[in-house]
């Protein structure tokens, strides 16, 4: 009981300092509304090819641990809002990162598309309680935050990368 | 080990010394000073009938006064002699400056005597302020009265209209002075004539030290509560002689008490100086006409509790082991032993709970205990207390906690971790010494409110320094037993 009452006058004292430190930590899902059930994002750009038999259209759901200026997270592209358990490796099924944060931009820098190739950098940006993330000229994404806790499962992610479904 | 031995019977031994000179603990009679008594009595007849032996009137009467007061059971009475005793044992600034002041004035009186009467005047000025300084108008007056002549002729000599006060201060230290007619010239006996004519008239006769606060610091300087100070004069219409006695005491910046004329013509005056005497104790405060009360006892326990705040100094250092500083609150119990004015020792105990950082390197808060032990040195004011402390500090981190700056650590992927950017601690601990500054303000005698600085400087374990130099912070609430 003592130790809850030093912890929490501990933490009114840097209550301020705490959150923008923190600010993302958490899980973040698609907004409502603009990439539904009926509209999952097309993740072409990712160089995902339905081509090669793929399905690009997924469920984005970001994961992450923000550290000060640093973040580090998860990116899962699901088939489903439900989350399955990943038991057979698939083509961008999910990346791991290590982002950079400051002035509202998040900076996820040698992001590779399904391929494992053409490393880029994804910025997203902080709108107020939402991140966007301009995936390419004709599509933008908005994250809001989950009540969802950040499960264990959440943060792994076996990047096993398939050249093609052949 | 040998010289630890050493320093510790060292220790010891100046405590036991000082202590042993301590003053014992119980009541003191209330000391008093009966300063010679006076006669001014005087008229321009007798100043200049030099080789008649004058009658003495005032030695019976210091001698009645004396017998009268060390009747009473709870004063100490201080005679002239053991006056001049108690002056000449203040300190040896005060020897220094007296014979300074003596030199002086021999000089001063052998330049008047070489005619070099400007330079004589230089150095006597510089006799009068050392020797005024030093009491030497009452344990000397004579001395302090032929300076005041020898002022005065020289002032003659410059025509200096300061002669006549300088012939009245002579007149004020040794009223008994006599003079033989032709031995200076006319003018100069003119102005002493004047200057007793003048003196016996209209001068009065009221702090032998002259100021208050040289007549406080006097009182002070030979550890006495009052003085008694009696003089004979004529009476106003010059017919006789009467009796006037003063007391003056530290609790009052004027004369306390003030006995009426008591003439000497009634063959009763010495009954009237008992009386004046049984009235000056009876009318006395309860707690002055007593015993003094006993000196405050200078051992003294002082018992805190504080709210502690303590940061790591190296967590504020370049190599820091975390992106920012964490934090340490919690409680403190101090307990200090007051043995000796001013020296004591002290026990402090801490219970501290760390905050977790803004950026999470520590990755869960722990508890630690502070333990302090050493000396204490104070100076105390009349409502507050100023301390310093030096002394030896232990901390024991009391949980196991991890402190790592990785990300992924920090994230809990032990996948992706970096552990060599991760350290854990376990049932450690820190000793070290320790130093702090304070003060108490006392709300009541008792009561006091407590806030300290300390900081310490760990030198154990001697390969573990991340979290050294803690700084700390208290407020307290206190008690002084």
């Amino acid at each position: 009981m003592y130790r809850s009452l030093f912890i929490g006058l501990g933490a009114l004292l840097l209550l301020g300092a705490c959150d923008a430190s923190r600010f993302l930590s958490g899980k973040w899902v698609l907004k409502p509304g603009e990439q539904d059930e009926e509209n999952p994002v097309d993740i072409t750009a990712l160089g995902c090819s339905a081509l090669e038999g793929a399905d690009c259209t997924k469920f984005i759901e970001l994961n992450l641990g923000h550290f000060g200026a640093e973040v580090v997270g998860t990116m899962h592209f699901l088939n489903s809002l439900v989350t399955s358990d990943v038991t057979e490796c698939k083509q961008c099924e999910c990346r791991n990162f290590e982002a950079h944060y400051k002035n509202d931009v998040l900076s996820i820098p040698g992001f590779t598309d399904c391929k494992g190739a053409n490393e880029r950098t994804i910025i997203m940006t902080v709108d107020g309680n939402e991140l966007v993330w301009e995936l390419d000229s004709d599509t933008t994404i908005r994250f809001v935050r989950s009540d969802q806790l950040v499960t264990t499962r959440d943060k792994l992610c076996d990047e096993c990368v398939t050249e093609t479904q052949q | 080990m040998r010289h630890r031995n050493t320093a510790i019977a060292l220790l010891v031994l100046v405590i036991a010394v000082q202590a042993s000179a301590k003053e014992p603990a119980g009541p003191r009679n209330r000391r008093i000073a009966v300063l010679p008594v006076r006669n001014f009595a005087i008229s321009a007849d007798q100043v200049w009938q030099k080789g008649v032996k004058a009658p003495v009137p005032q030695e019976a009467l210091q001698s009645f006064l004396l017998k009268r007061l060390a009747i009473e059971p709870f004063l100490d009475v201080v005679t002239p002699d053991q006056v001049t005793e108690r002056v000449a044992a203040i300190g040896k600034n005060h020897t220094d400056r007296r014979e300074l002041g003596l030199s002086y004035l021999k000089l001063g009186m052998s330049q008047y005597k070489a005619l070099q009467v400007k330079n004589a005047i230089r150095h006597l000025e510089d006799a009068e302020k050392a020797l005024f300084a030093v009491y030497e108008d009452i344990v000397d007056p004579a001395t302090m009265a032929t300076l005041s002549l020898t002022l005065a002729q020289c002032y003659l000599e410059e025509k200096n209209p300061d002669i006549h006060l300088r012939l009245k201060e002579m007149f004020w230290r040794e009223p008994g002075r006599r003079f033989s007619r032709g031995f200076f010239s006319g003018s100069f006996e003119q102005a002493i004539s004047g200057a007793l004519h003048d003196f016996v008239a209209t001068h009065r006769k009221k702090n032998p030290l002259i100021t208050t606060a040289r007549l406080e610091r006097f009182m002070r300087d030979i550890d006495v509560a009052a003085i008694f100070f009696a003089y004979l004069e004529n009476t106003t219409d010059g017919s006789g002689t009467q009796i006037r006695i003063l007391v003056h005491d530290r609790h009052s910046r004027n004369v306390s008490h003030r006995s009426n004329f008591i003439s000497t013509e009634q063959h009763a005056d010495l009954d009237q100086i008992d009386r004046f005497v049984s009235r000056w104790i009876t009318c006395l405060p309860p707690q002055i006409a007593g015993p003094e009360p006993p000196k405050e006892s200078v051992s003294e326990v002082f018992l805190d509790t504080s709210f502690s705040y303590n940061l790591f100094g190296t967590l504020l250092g370049d190599k820091r082991l975390t992106s920012d500083a964490f934090h340490n609150l919690g409680m403190g119990l101090t307990v200090e032993w007051q043995f000796l004015s001013g020296l004591g020792t002290f026990a402090q105990l801490n219970m501290l709970i760390s905050t977790t950082d803004p950026e999470r390197d520590l990755t869960d808060s722990f508890p630690s205990l502070r333990v302090i032990g050493g000396l204490s040195y104070a100076y105390r004011g009349k409502w507050w207390r100023i301390f310093t402390r030096f002394g030896l500090e232990a901390q024991f981190l009391l949980s196991e906690f991890t402190i790592t700056t990785h990300p992924w650590c920090k994230w809990n992927v032990q996948e992706k971790c970096n552990f060599t950017e991760q350290n854990t601690y376990q049932d450690e601990y820190m000793v070290g010494f320790h130093t702090a500054l304070g003060a108490q303000f006392f709300m009541t005698p008792q009561i006091y409110v407590t806030t300290r600085a300390g900081f310490a400087a760990y030198i154990l374990p001697s390969d573990r320094v991340e979290l050294d130099l803690p700084l700390s912070f208290e407020v307290g609430l206190g008690y002084s037993l």
